[in-house]
């Protein structure tokens, strides 16, 4: 599980402060705005190009991790 | 195989390399972690376990003292971008503690542990991670060696030869014919040669719009194929011709000095050819003896460790990592994976299985981009698709919706780069 989050920054642009993207910014956000946001990517509930395809590869512990992982990202 | 924390240890202390003398003293001796390959995965690895491990030394070797960048290198043969754009260098992660050498790694002991590099230079290590990317596999295709390259530009390797194929393109008269041939699985980029294509009829409806593109391919199917034939269909009419294998695509031959291209079917007369050959991993794959017959690197999809040599990891194009395709993104994310598995083990803790992601995106045009998506982990010892998940973009998709793929595009290049280089 401790793996799990490492594979994550590229995906939505959540690498740096510095970098010019369109993409929401995924750093220093509250777990739980984040295991929301995943959720309803996975659900399909939140419309989006790519990241519904990617979160309905991950469980619901496995999108905690990731939530507690990036939190503490700055 | 695990490595225990004392065998570890012992090994450390038994050989004297230039890492541990570069590397800040301490007072124990410290594990000795050599990575080969300056681009994604060997400097997103170096970078990983400097940081999930600081007391490790870890050097990256690398011979050249910028790194060319492959994706987007196709908006640069058609006249989109700026090379420059492509190129990074080391400043960043040379202060993070990382000993970085600009040399080449000529061979590899196995047995003894050791990295021989230019000059009577050798490096001890404790784990070695190759990361060195693709070779051509010159003579492959009877005609296609490094002379023919100057005259068939591959440009599947970023830099001059990326620029060579832009200087065609930009010479070649309205009228031309230009011709790309692509490989058979498995090779670096699965969509490129698409996007190639793609972004080349770009141009040449823009500048050229008599001229002609014909794609020669060795295979019937390729990665995210509907959306890009029917954005050919949209964009492209007449102008783009694919010709799959059994309709005769796959080039047997090739004639340099008259630019021909020959299948068993036709001959083909370009004004510009671009051959994109077969591939293997690179040299010191082969040399380290963790290549197979396959040429390519059978590994463990938790650790990246080869199967055929113990302690060695490789990671990246070279490896054969089951489902994921060979791209700058599942390097990035092969290369954390394994950096996490080497600090777990450099503890003498067991490495967790890992989930992987890859996104690759591709733009049709400038404004027009497509993507597929997959989530990955280790099944029966093979990295697998996670069911339910991944895929590609949707079929007739509003304008709009290519749009902002085309600029999630951008925005991956620049967050991936400014991740491993910056």
């Amino acid at each position: 599980m401790r793996l799990l989050p490492l594979v994550l920054p590229v995906v939505a642009g959540a690498v740096s402060a510095k970098v010019d993207t369109p993409a929401p910014r995924i750093l220093a956000r509250q777990p739980a705005e984040i295991i929301a946001a995943m959720q309803a990517f996975r659900s399909g509930e939140r419309s989006s190009t790519v990241m519904g395809r990617i979160a309905k590869g991950f469980s619901d512990d496995e999108i905690r991790a990731i939530a507690i992982w990036l939190a503490a990202q700055h | 195989m695990r490595t225990t924390r004392r065998a570890f240890l012992r090994g450390s202390a038994a050989t004297a390399s230039v890492a541990l003398l570069a590397a800040p003293a301490l007072a124990q001796a410290k594990a000795r972690v050599v990575v080969v390959g300056g681009g994604f995965a060997g400097v997103t690895c170096a970078r990983a376990l400097q940081r999930a491990e600081p007391r490790a030394a870890v050097t990256l070797v690398e011979e050249n003292p910028n790194y060319t960048a492959c994706p987007f290198s196709n908006s640069v043969i058609s006249g989109l971008r700026d090379i420059a754009a492509q190129r990074f260098g080391d400043d960043a992660f040379h202060a993070e503690g990382i000993v970085v050498l600009h040399d080449r790694a000529k061979a590899v002991d196995p047995q003894r542990r050791l990295v021989s590099l230019s000059g009577d230079t050798a490096l001890g290590y404790d784990r070695l991670v190759l990361a060195p990317g693709i070779n051509i596999r010159w003579g492959a295709l009877p005609g296609y060696d490094e002379a023919a390259a100057e005259l068939m530009p591959h440009a599947w390797k970023a830099g001059e030869q990326t620029l060579l194929l832009r200087r065609q393109l930009e010479a070649m008269a309205d009228g031309g014919t230009l011709v790309i041939s692509a490989p058979a699985n498995p090779f670096r980029c699965p969509p490129g040669p698409y996007e190639r294509a793609s972004l080349i009829a770009y141009y040449l409806k823009t500048k050229k719009p008599r001229s002609k593109l014909i794609l020669l391919d060795a295979k019937d199917s390729f990665s995210k194929q509907r959306l890009f034939q029917a954005a050919w269909q949209q964009l492209y009419p007449g102008l783009l011709e694919w010709v799959s294998l059994s309709n005769g695509g796959k080039v047997t031959k090739v004639d340099p000095a008259t630019r021909t291209l020959v299948t068993d079917f036709a001959t083909y007369k370009a004004d510009v050819a671009n051959v994109i050959p077969p591939q293997r991993a690179g040299h010191i794959a082969e040399i380290a003896g963790v290549a197979d017959q396959t040429g390519w690197c059978p590994i463990d999809p938790v650790t990246f460790e080869s199967r055929l040599q113990p302690g060695i990891h490789v990671i990246g194009d070279a490896a054969i990592a089951g489902a994921m395709p060979k791209s700058a993104f599942a390097a990035n994310a092969q290369a954390k994976v394994c950096a996490a598995a080497l600090a777990a083990l450099l503890r003498d803790e067991t490495p967790s299985s890992p989930k992987l992601i890859n996104t690759c995106y591709s733009l049709v045009a400038p404004d027009y981009g497509i993507s597929i998506a997959g989530v990955y982990h280790p099944v029966n010892g093979q990295l697998t698709d996670v069911e339910g998940a991944g895929g590609v973009s949707p079929g007739g998709a509003p304008p709009d919706f290519r749009a902002l793929e085309a600029a999630y595009a951008e925005a991956w290049f620049r967050t991936i780069t400014a991740e491993t280089f910056g």
